[in-house]
């Protein structure tokens, strides 16, 4: 086993904050290096530190609005090599686009439910320093909705195993990882996958964070509002 | 016959009346003339009484007419014969014509008043017709001005005769009768006596009181008669001595007089016996203002007086004419001086509307405030009763008034109710108290809708604190019943946890992981709760988003189409809140009731409006009978930021639910 990935936390509530670091130390290749309660003093501590990851609340003093995706945006820009995960306690796909609608790579969207299954947290910050994106299954799971909603959308002519696909897909897992979890081979799932995206009209891309990318334009843009 | 067409021949005979006192006393005729002139000014003076009292009345305006007409005609005979004895005949003839039409006129003027009392109107059609024939008779001065052979002047002076340059050879044998016609013409007022004997037999008891003050003059004018007679036998060698001769001249006059004074009394106070304040105070109003026309008179006679002394005769004819005029303006101040303070503020519109803003000030229940306005209306109009009833209209059982009028009050083309006016104590209701009524009635729609606006107003406010109240006690149950239950059950399976660990790991485990769905639900539970209470998508980033994101957790398919302008645009806290809530109370209802496949939400925003239409195409419901609660808070809460909420639905053709707006542009 190489170098442990150095994290820095930032969370304004102590116990939510505590919380994480026990979920995140469970896995033996992470290491809390910092763990602070404002944006100011997350830049700081970035800057200090120069960790591998951060994962940080949504909403943080002063307005208590969205100043972890601020910090998460500022962060990558400042330091590409670190990746995000951004805890949020908002079961919203607006907040989760407003991270990821400029670019998704080594970002990340997590409910903050998930400290309580720490291998899903550590995976979503293994995923983040690899350059990769996550993003909640619930959240996907309400883009996808919102979409399939809008009168004559391609998501409602999608069968029921497309759907599995392109959710997972959206969540940011591999065709591997994909695979994996139905129970199918990973050839099947490249079917599956050229199949989606001819029925969205999307060009498959091989990165994944890229087809997240695309897969997070196409859900936005389809589940908004339609113009008059 | 045109309104000003009266005030302006009582203004003119007054005029011809003062000018004749200075005229009659240069020429040295003031004792035999001016009774005459004190006799016409009692007629003049009864007409402006009635014309005062009455002025929308035909019989007011006849009663002016045939008096202002009367005066000429005692100026013009004055004339007549001060020209008669200085002037060529040529020139006297035209005066002498005019004259004769005047008298004419007048005479024809006292039937058309005759004919119309004392209820105000011609009944008959022949008696209509027979009015009108009578200005035919309009043509017998002219006649005389061209057949007869001399000038016909005033019978009883003894004025010489003068041959008339104008008469026509060819009209000769006509001469003599026009010139007797001409001078039995006022006898035709008799006709207008005669009109009222059918009319007296036809009447009620009222009118025949009214027409009987008639009597009195025609017994008094009777007697006169008999006394002239006599006394002209007594002294049968010659005329009587100067004593006796003015006695029988102020009788004649009084005679004279006595008619109007009887037609005024009939035509205002047929009930002058009985006595109340209101009638004590028209008397004395009445008193004052006979006193207040004296003066009058008697100023303006004054000046004519010294100028007559001094000047020219002419000149002082026309200063005295002048003077008359100059001081109308003083005379009609102290006339309306001496009404404030007999009558208070009877028929100023201005100050009754006033009196009534003044009531309306400091009261805020309809039930207060209609019979303050009623009472305003009796008092100021001096009414026997006045009701203000709003709808709906049936009147109350033990009141059955007929009223005298009846104003309706409406507000934009609404009646909300009516002003109904009884007979007024003193005379009857003219147009300008319509016009008070009228004004009384608007102010009474604006009023009624004030003191509606501000109950609903109360209604409302009621109604948005109830609701609070509401929703924090829902708030409440849901933390207590909901959220605290399951936080205590959780804690209780910690326990569980517990005892678990020490005798069964894997059994402990499993407890475990129970424990962590439990609070996994307790969060979404709670993260529910919390965005009922207030979305963060709405504050964050604002309307149209925090409705995107309420479609995508609807369980009915919900399609958002939206203006493109909308995305990102920020409106007041409350005007986001309210517009989210629109479409969240719809969303419920339809998931709760409607069994609908489809939501259409749509979000237009124009210049300073903002529109949300919610519509689905489920069952439907009868909104006559079931808007709940959860819709009436709503439109209570888009009314206080002066919004509206429409709500458009019948059984089985689904619902449209429409709010719109005000909001600030930029």
């Amino acid at each position: 086993m190489g170098e442990r990935l150095r994290v820095v936390i930032a969370d304004d509530h102590y116990l939510v904050r505590e919380g994480t670091r026990r979920a995140l130390e469970e896995a033996a290749d992470l290491e809390v290096c910092a763990a602070v309660g404002t944006p100011g003093e997350l830049e700081e501590a970035v800057e200090r530190e120069q960790p591998d990851a951060v994962v940080t609340d949504i909403r943080m003093p002063p307005s208590h609005q969205m100043e972890g995706i601020d910090a998460a945006h500022r962060i990558r820009s400042a330091h590409p090599r670190i990746g995000v995960v951004v805890l949020s306690q908002y079961a919203e796909a607006t907040y989760a686009l407003e991270l990821l609608g400029d670019g998704t790579a080594g970002l990340a969207y997590l409910l903050k439910e998930r400290i309580g299954d720490p291998s899903q947290l550590a995976h979503a910050v293994r995923e983040v320093v690899r350059g990769g994106s996550v993003v909640d299954p619930d959240v996907v799971t309400l883009l996808l909705a919102r979409t399939a909603h809008q009168r004559r959308s391609p998501v409602a002519t999608l069968t029921d195993r497309e759907r599995d696909v392109l959710e997972r897909m959206a969540q940011g897992r591999t065709n591997a990882a994909i695979a994996e979890q139905l129970h199918l081979s990973e050839s099947s799932i490249e079917k599956y996958a050229t199949a989606i995206f001819a029925k969205l009209g999307l060009r498959d891309e091989p990165q994944t964070h890229r087809r997240v990318a695309a897969v997070l334009t196409y859900l936005r843009d389809a589940g908004r509002a339609t113009p008059l | 016959m045109h309104r000003r067409l009266a005030p302006l021949l009582l203004l003119l005979g007054t005029a011809a009346l003062v000018a004749m006192v200075p005229v009659t006393l240069v020429q040295g005729t003031a004792s035999k003339e001016l009774p005459w002139v004190a006799g016409i000014g009692i007629f003049v003076a009864m007409a402006a009484l009635v014309w005062r009292r009455r002025p929308q009345r035909a019989v007011a305006r006849w009663f002016a007419v045939s008096a202002g007409l009367v005066a000429l005609v005692q100026s013009l005979d004055g004339l007549v014969l001060h020209l008669g004895a200085t002037q060529p005949a040529a020139r006297v003839a035209w005066v002498v014509l005019v004259n004769h039409l005047v008298m004419a006129a007048a005479s024809i003027a006292l039937v058309h008043l005759l004919g119309l009392f004392p209820d105000h109107r011609i009944e008959r059609a022949y008696e209509r017709r027979l009015v009108r024939a009578l200005w035919w008779l309009l043509a017998l001065p002219v006649l005389a001005f061209v057949a007869s052979p001399t000038l016909v002047v005033p019978s009883y002076h003894q004025s010489p005769t003068l041959a008339n340059p104008y008469q026509l050879e060819v009209l000769a044998p006509l001469g003599e009768p026009a010139a007797a016609a001409l001078a039995g013409l006022q006898g035709i007022f008799v006709l207008g006596a005669v009109l009222l004997v059918p009319r007296y037999r036809r009447g009620d008891a009222d009118r025949r009181r009214r027409i009987r003050w008639l009597l009195i003059p025609a017994l008094f004018a009777a007697g006169v008669a008999v006394a002239d007679l006599v006394a002209w036998r007594l002294f049968a060698d010659g005329p009587p001595g100067p004593a006796a001769e003015l006695t029988l001249t102020v009788l004649w006059i009084g005679a004279v007089a006595s008619l109007p004074v009887a037609i005024a009394i009939a035509l205002l106070r047929p009930d002058l016996l009985d006595v109340d304040r209101v009638i004590r105070r028209s008397l004395v109003y009445g008193v004052l203002w006979v006193l207040i026309a004296a003066v009058y008179v008697a100023a303006a006679a004054a000046l004519g007086v010294a100028a007559g002394q001094r000047l020219p005769l002419g000149l002082a004819i026309g200063l005295t004419v002048l003077a008359t005029l100059l001081f109308q303006p003083a005379r009609r101040r102290l006339e309306r001086a001496a009404d404030r303070w007999v009558f208070g503020t009877r028929t100023d519109p201005t100050r009754l509307v006033a009196r009534l803003g003044a009531d309306l000030e400091g009261t805020v229940e309809l039930e207060s405030l209609l019979p303050r306005m009623a009472d305003t209306l009796q008092e100021g109009l001096g009414l026997t009763w006045a009701r203000v009833r709003l709808e709906p209209l049936a009147p109350p059982a033990d009141d059955q008034r007929v009223p005298a009028l009846t104003v309706p009050i409406t507000l934009d083309g609404a009646q909300l109710g009516v002003v109904e006016c009884g007979p007024k104590v003193v005379g009857e209701l003219s147009e300008d108290d319509e016009v008070v009524v009228a004004t009384l009635a608007r102010q009474a729609a604006l009023a009624v809708r004030n003191v509606r606006l501000t109950a609903e107003l109360e209604r409302s406010r009621a109604r948005l604190v109830r609701a609070q109240e509401t929703e924090r006690r829902r708030l409440e149950r849901n933390l207590h019943d909901g959220v605290q239950q399951d936080l205590v059950a959780l804690l209780g399976h910690t326990a569980r946890v517990r005892s678990e660990l020490g005798r069964d790991v894997a059994a402990g485990r499993a407890a475990l992981d129970e424990l962590q769905d439990g609070l996994t639900h307790v969060l979404a539970e709670l993260r529910d709760l919390a965005r009922g209470i207030h979305p963060s998508v709405l504050t964050d980033r604002g309307l149209l988003e925090a409705v995107e994101a309420l479609a995508a957790r609807s369980a009915v398919p919900v399609t958002v189409r939206a203006d493109p302008t909308l995305r990102g645009a920020r409106f007041a806290e409350e005007i986001e809140g309210a517009g989210y809530f629109t479409v969240a109370e719809a969303l419920a209802n339809v998931g709760k009731h409607a069994h609908a496949s489809r939501i259409d939400v749509r979000l237009v925003h124009t210049a300073g409006a903002l529109e949300i239409t919610v519509r689905d195409d489920g069952a439907g419901f009868d909104v006559a009978t079931t808007v709940g609660e959860g819709l009436t808070n709503l439109a209570e809460r888009l009314a206080a930021l002066g919004g509206r909420l429409n709500v458009d639905a019948a059984r089985g053709t689904g619902t449209t639910l429409t709010a719109r707006l005000r909001v600030a542009d930029g």
